[in-house]
């Protein structure tokens, strides 16, 4: 992979091809490989974080590292790629993703209370052991769930409670037909927001305060 | 928002995307941190409103912060006199006669009185009397620019 986007990002390369005549083809193949790295990271994530975990790594177990943490980038650049479709495989990802953290993290917070209520003082480290963040969740992925915050404040959908649009010279108008597509998209967004500001709330707050500035 | 001095450089595409993003999660924090994270959030878009000057701009800066605090029913529960602004500057807007703005108010108007309706019957501090009265009496001085449809 590295050698065929030679360290450039895919978004720059997508802005390479732009208005030339392999933009449909570069679309097409954005589209098979955000629908390849997302199910591959998807139905196989509980074993990558596992065996990532492991406390010898080799460094096979730090290429699998490295090599999910580059698929999650791949991903990432190319929910910037404005292509809609491209945006809905990518967005419907995220949503998994996201939705899989928080819960990872609300179990371990819940078994470490567990842990120290069964136990107190004693032979804790062993129990944290069993329930201490994978090492995916403390190092690979919070770069990734910023950048994912990033592109969902950029992208976020119009709530139907907004009946105010701007048409294509810049005037607000009103709008008058209920857009049901936008408004999957956006309770999709929502949820994903959602399930990502239960994970890092402090975060969240302090990326839309350097938004509002 | 510093950018509010140079009304022309704000990207109001990004503007909307944010509140409508932060409005979308609402609930989602405890609560001390999601009432100072609001106050901060509602304090900003009340100065760019006030700032804009172009009819256009203001609209779209009323449409967000109509649509944030229609998110936000717990706050308006919590904070009278913030609940009481707001349902005048929701009366302001019905007035407004840009398109789009009258129909947003009197939505979010119904929405936040459906939430929050106990707070309208009720004796709140030096008020003496519930709000719901004041409504009432004001009533038809509010309506008198809305249209049938």
């Amino acid at each position: 992979m590295q050698i065929t986007t030679k360290g450039r990002s895919l978004l720059q390369e997508y802005a390479s091809v732009q208005n030339t005549k392999s933009q449909a083809g570069f679309e097409t193949f954005a589209k098979q490989l955000a629908l390849a790295i997302a199910s591959v990271l998807r139905n196989n994530l509980d074993l990558v974080e596992e065996l990532a975990g492991a406390i010898e790594p080799n460094h096979q177990i730090q290429m699998l590292r490295d090599e999910t943490l580059r698929g999650l980038t791949y991903l990432a650049q190319m929910s910037r790629i404005p292509d809609e479709e491209l945006f809905k495989i990518c967005l419907d990802f995220w949503h998994f993703f996201s939705g899989d953290v928080m819960t990872k993290q609300q179990r371990q917070a819940q078994s470490l209370h567990f842990g120290a209520m069964a136990i107190p003082g004693l032979n804790l480290a062993g129990v944290q052991h069993q329930t201490a963040p994978s090492l995916l969740h403390a190092h690979v992925y919070p770069e990734v769930l910023r950048e994912v915050k990033n592109i969902l404040f950029d992208h976020m959908a119009k709530p139907k409670e907004v009946l105010l649009s701007i048409d294509d010279n810049g005037e607000v108008e009103e709008e008058y037909i209920v857009d049901t597509e936008n408004i999957a998209l956006y309770e999709t967004m929502r949820e994903t927001l959602i399930f990502l500001s239960n994970a890092n709330t402090e975060e969240m707050i302090q990326i839309v305060n350097l938004r509002l500035e | 928002m510093q950018a509010a001095g140079r009304e022309n450089n704000i990207n109001f595409d990004q503007l909307n995307k944010l509140c409508w993003a932060l409005g979308s999660i609402s609930g989602c924090m405890h609560v001390e941190r999601e009432n100072a994270f609001l106050c901060t959030v509602i304090k900003e878009l009340l100065n760019l409103c006030e700032k804009s000057t172009t009819k256009n701009t203001k609209a779209q800066i009323a449409a967000d912060i109509m649509y944030v605090v229609g998110q936000f029913p717990s706050f308006l529960v919590n904070h009278w006199a913030f609940l009481k602004t707001v349902m005048n500057k929701l009366h302001e807007f019905m007035h407004e006669s840009h398109p789009g703005v009258q129909d947003m108010a009197s939505e979010t108007y119904l929405k936040i009185a459906k939430l929050t309706k106990q707070m309208f019957v009720r004796v709140n501090d030096r008020d003496g009397e519930p709000f719901i009265n004041q409504i009432i009496r004001n009533l038809p001085q509010n309506l008198k620019d809305l249209m049938t449809h």
